[in-house]
């Protein structure tokens, strides 16, 4: 202890999550105060300078223990590094693509960088919660940042819509999750993690206890937008703009599934807790296979690529939900191919609504399937590095997809009684081939209706070569990741 | 321990006296010379009766916002302000030494409201021009 009431050490623990927070506010007050009204190309610069350095701070907190720090506020383990820098790469990626895009869609305002930083703290505390109200100020702070970059593009009324529509359905998941919260402290008497994972009969027997950790539950639901807590995910996916979509699908969904996860490692990790001798493992398994099966078959139906990869995005929360139901099962062990799923859904993700974001020009954005057919003649490594992308989603090989998918379900297997749900999520894989097939078939055996425009941006297309060639290289060489992911699933405090 | 609750009791009561106390000094002290324009319902610079579905400036929403950041601001203060003693203490008591953490944690939290305050001052959300 010192003047300061705290270690300072601990500065240098939570540094990734402090250079965050004040390059967000810096990169405001840059906006606010200069003249520039063109491209913010210097913005978007220091952006992924502010996230490199956070990354360069969570690489060097890997090989510390794990520990809570700040008054057991925010906890720092190999877990949430993990999670961390793949939050990171998620947003410079987004940024990558932002740029481009809103010179193109003319909707330029260098705040965008400043809230995907702010986003990213907030999902940053999201990840090192220790307590619950860190966990809740994290959620908030993502999820408010979020809400105004999807409807940042203000002349577009979809995205709008999609900011309110969010914006309501969030709201209400907060509200939840501030009165599950309530319940469990009512009850436990702390909000700490680890304090609620101690408890004992009579509490955790409690009824309210109960509900108030359903509660908790279902508000992180609606931000992994599982089935039936998705109904926001389509509009708010389809009407914000696409490099928003690739940041929301991808980063807010791995903070939803890192907080989920420490949740059920810490908190409410008793067996005995919830419904039926193994936890909370059949509620999971009933809104996995929900999930992946309502996500796919609606997929099948979409004739805009943007929703396609929405309901593409639900499904894909279904199939890294059998990961956590194989957590109740297996153990910590099960952990890592969630880890790897989402690494490798992260890249794919941010690829294949980057090629969306690339499609297409100012006031003609092309969404729908018949647009898109003839892309390979007009541009071959675009149709390509799509193809490799969906086939990445679908779960086929080289790709990260695939890997992430075989890892999973062979790790699942351990568990003879989730042979059902596996044999669900293969099942549903096989459907999610057929529509990402259409995609393909439209672009390389279909004549193009309309001449194919692209967006011209060196950011873009070095964001997409980065996106494509990192799925592919984790399909072929996923080794060093799974190590990684197999120590971070280990680390949890 | 219920005695500790006894001033939230005795505010409570004061309210409701004070609000009767007024409301029956106007019915009995108060002259009544009723008019159609004095028997209508009343609301605050607004048509009482009309359509819910009216378009407001967005003005209002502009400053409603802002007034978030300066409410939260008190709404943490105060708090703060009363637990001030010890959270300059190192723990037990402040005998032991003086502490920074109460200052510099309010610090940082005023330093990010004045930063919101200076994007909106700078992109003029303050003003009703």
């Amino acid at each position: 202890m010192n003047a300061l009431g705290f270690d300072t050490a601990q500065l240098g623990l939570a540094a990734p999550l402090c250079i965050v927070s004040i390059g967000g506010l810096v990169l405001l007050m840059l906006e606010a105060f200069s003249r520039e009204r063109g491209p913010r190309t210097h913005l978007a610069a220091l952006t992924l300078v502010v996230l490199g350095l956070a990354a360069l701070a969570f690489v060097r907190s890997w090989s510390a223990p794990p520990q809570a720090i700040f008054h057991s506020m925010l906890v720092v383990d190999r877990f949430s590094t993990f999670i961390g820098l793949l939050i990171l790469v998620g947003a410079g990626l987004a940024v990558g693509l932002a740029g481009g895009f809103m010179r193109e869609q003319r909707f330029e305002f260098g705040e965008f960088y400043a809230l995907v930083l702010l986003a990213t703290s907030g999902m940053l505390t999201l990840v090192q919660a220790a307590d619950l109200v860190s966990l809740f100020i994290g959620l908030e702070t993502m999820s408010l940042a979020v809400y105004v970059l999807t409807g940042s593009w203000r002349r577009n009324a979809k995205s709008s819509e999609a900011a309110m529509k969010y914006f309501l359905v969030g709201a209400f998941a907060s509200a939840l999750l501030i009165y599950g919260i309530a319940l469990v402290y009512g009850v436990g008497g702390s909000t700490n993690l680890a304090a609620i994972g101690a408890l004992e009969t009579p509490e955790i027997s409690d009824p309210v206890f109960l509900i108030g950790a359903l509660f908790i539950f279902i508000a992180l639901a609606f931000k992994i937008a599982a089935v039936p807590f998705h109904m926001w995910a389509p509009d708010a996916y389809e009407g914000a703009p696409t490099p928003v979509t690739a940041f929301m699908a991808a980063t807010v969904k791995a903070a939803g599934f890192g907080a989920l996860l420490r949740l059920v490692a810490t908190a409410f990790a008793r067996p005995e807790l919830t419904l039926g001798s193994n936890g909370w493992v059949p509620l999971v398994s009933i809104l996995a296979i929900a999930t992946m099966t309502l996500g796919n078959v609606a997929a099948l139906r979409q004739e805009s690529v943007k929703r396609l990869l929405a309901y593409s995005s639900i499904a894909h929360a279904g199939y890294l939900l059998v990961g956590v139901a194989a957590l109740g099962l297996i153990g910590p062990e099960a952990r890592g191919p969630i880890l790897y799923y989402l690494a490798a859904y992260t890249l794919t993700t941010v690829g294949s609504f980057g090629i969306v974001a690339w499609y297409g020009t100012h006031g003609d954005e092309r969404h729908s399937l018949d647009d898109w057919a003839g892309l390979a003649t007009a541009h071959p490594a675009g149709a390509l590095a799509m193809t490799l992308l969906l086939l990445s989603l679908g779960g086929i090989p080289p790709t990260a997809g695939f890997f992430g998918k075989f890892y999973l379900f062979k790790v699942a297997l351990g568990s003879p009684a989730l042979l059902p749900l596996i044999l669900v999520a293969v099942a549903n894989s096989l459907i999610s081939v057929f529509y990402y097939l259409r995609v393909v078939t439209a672009m390389y055996f279909r004549e193009e209706l309309r001449p194919v425009t692209v967006v011209r941006s060196t950011g873009m297309t070095v964001t997409l070569w980065i996106a494509t060639f990192g799925t592919l290289a984790l399909g072929l060489f996923p080794g060093w990741l799974v190590d990684l992911a197999t120590q971070a699933s280990l680390f949890v405090k | 321990m219920e005695v500790d609750y006894a001033p939230v009791l005795i505010a409570i009561l004061f309210g409701l006296g004070l609000a009767s106390a007024f409301l029956i000094a106007a019915m009995t002290l108060g002259p009544k010379r009723a008019s159609a324009e004095k028997l209508a319902p009343f609301e605050c610079g607004s048509e009482p009766i009309g359509s819910p579905r009216v378009r407001f400036s967005v003005k209002f929403y502009q400053v409603a916002i802002l007034f978030l950041v300066f409410d939260i601001e008190t709404a943490f203060l105060y708090p703060w302000a009363v637990l001030f003693r010890q959270l300059s203490c190192i723990a037990p008591t402040c005998a032991t030494g003086v502490s920074l953490f109460g200052l510099v944690e309010m610090l940082v939290f005023v330093l990010v409201l004045v930063t919101a305050l200076a994007y909106a001052w700078r992109k003029k959300a303050i003003g009703w021009g």
